[in-house]
């Protein structure tokens, strides 16, 4: 890998694999993003680390960043963590706005590794649930022109959610075989699996995403000021188990098609 | 497993255990969970408290539900 000599923000710097070609990422192809998380590297003006993690051993930090192909280093992941656990305390913003999805409380830190091995699905790291409080928090507003695209499983038996703000708002619990209310505090227009369309209901959710699916939704959540992975502090709804997640502020519908087939052609999940 | 307790015994529960665990940055171990009146408080597996000792946090009446 190269760095351009010439790059002096971390935001401009031009990386080069190593036979020449500049990286492209996904928010190289569809940019704007207003948050982008993923256990991938999203952009080749990204130089940051994707997530920095806990371990259990001595409860020591470490950033994490990608290797030479974009993939989450995980040579780097296994050395730090050791034959315990690892947490993920930071979720690192790739789309250069700098919207972290953090979790200071150290019982309600997604895990990533387990007994020395990295947690996976479908061959690539997942940030994993661990118990009903489980969720990452942050900064990152709504708006009346969201659209959504990741990659995102629904954890078996439990309650869960995409995400919520204190105290009532929330948008698609998971919850099999209820049919109690599935958004508060937002308009949700349309929840695709894998690029289909699925009813807006909490069994719906739970059934569709209880493997590691293809997540698109566009809705109006500018009532939430403050995103949070999860609703944390109830006790009993944590977040989902999840490897991407792209928010835009904009109309993203001649995107979809796009953004999705790339999400499944890495993640290596099959669209209809 | 949870201790159920006072707010101020589970605060304190999990100051003692964010001291002795060592966490940086400000962290915290666990947050006291309030559910129809009595607190509760994740069980860390390496420390024991005087408090009563639960197996799981009872039905919650939570609003969303």
């Amino acid at each position: 890998m190269i760095i351009s000599p010439s790059a002096i923000s971390p935001y401009k710097i031009t990386t080069f694999q190593s036979g020449g070609a500049p990286f492209v990422g996904l928010l190289d192809l569809y940019p704007s993003a207003a948050g982008a998380y993923s256990v991938r590297r999203l952009s080749g003006v990204y130089s940051g680390s994707l997530m920095e993690v806990r371990r259990s051993s001595d409860n020591a930090l470490q950033d994490i960043a990608f290797d030479a192909n974009g993939d989450l280093d995980t040579a780097s992941l296994l050395s730090f963590v050791g034959a315990g656990n690892g947490f993920v305390r930071t979720w690192y913003d790739q789309s250069g706005n700098a919207i972290n999805f953090q979790q200071t409380t150290v019982s309600e830190q997604p895990q990533i590794v387990s007994s020395g091995s990295v947690l996976l699905e479908n061959g690539k790291p997942l940030i994993s649930r661990v118990n009903g409080s489980t969720g990452l928090e942050s900064t990152l507003s709504g708006n009346v022109n969201r659209w959504e695209f990741g990659v995102v499983s629904t954890p078996s038996g439990v309650l869960s959610t995409l995400y919520s703000e204190i105290p009532n708002d929330y948008m698609c619990i998971a919850q099999n075989g209820s049919s109690s209310t599935f958004v508060n505090g937002v308009t949700l227009n349309n929840l695709y699996s894998n690029g289909v369309a699925i009813t807006k209901s909490r069994d719906s959710f739970y059934d569709n995403f209880l493997t590691s699916s293809i997540l698109t939704l566009d809705a109006n959540d500018s009532g939430i000021s403050n995103i949070s992975f999860g609703y944390i502090p109830a006790g009993s709804i944590g977040m989902l188990n999840m490897q991407e997640i792209i928010f835009y502020n904009s109309n993203q519908s001649g995107n979809k098609t796009g953004i999705e087939t790339n999400l499944s052609t890495y993640y290596e999940i099959t669209l209809p | 497993m949870y201790y159920k307790g006072t707010q101020q015994e589970c605060i304190n529960y999990d100051n003692h255990v964010t001291e002795k665990e060592g966490y940086v940055k400000g962290d915290n171990w666990a947050n006291p969970i309030k559910i129809e009146g009595s607190w509760y408080i994740l069980k860390h597996d390496k420390y024991t408290s005087e408090m009563e000792l639960v197996n799981e946090l009872p039905p919650q009446n939570l609003e969303i539900e």
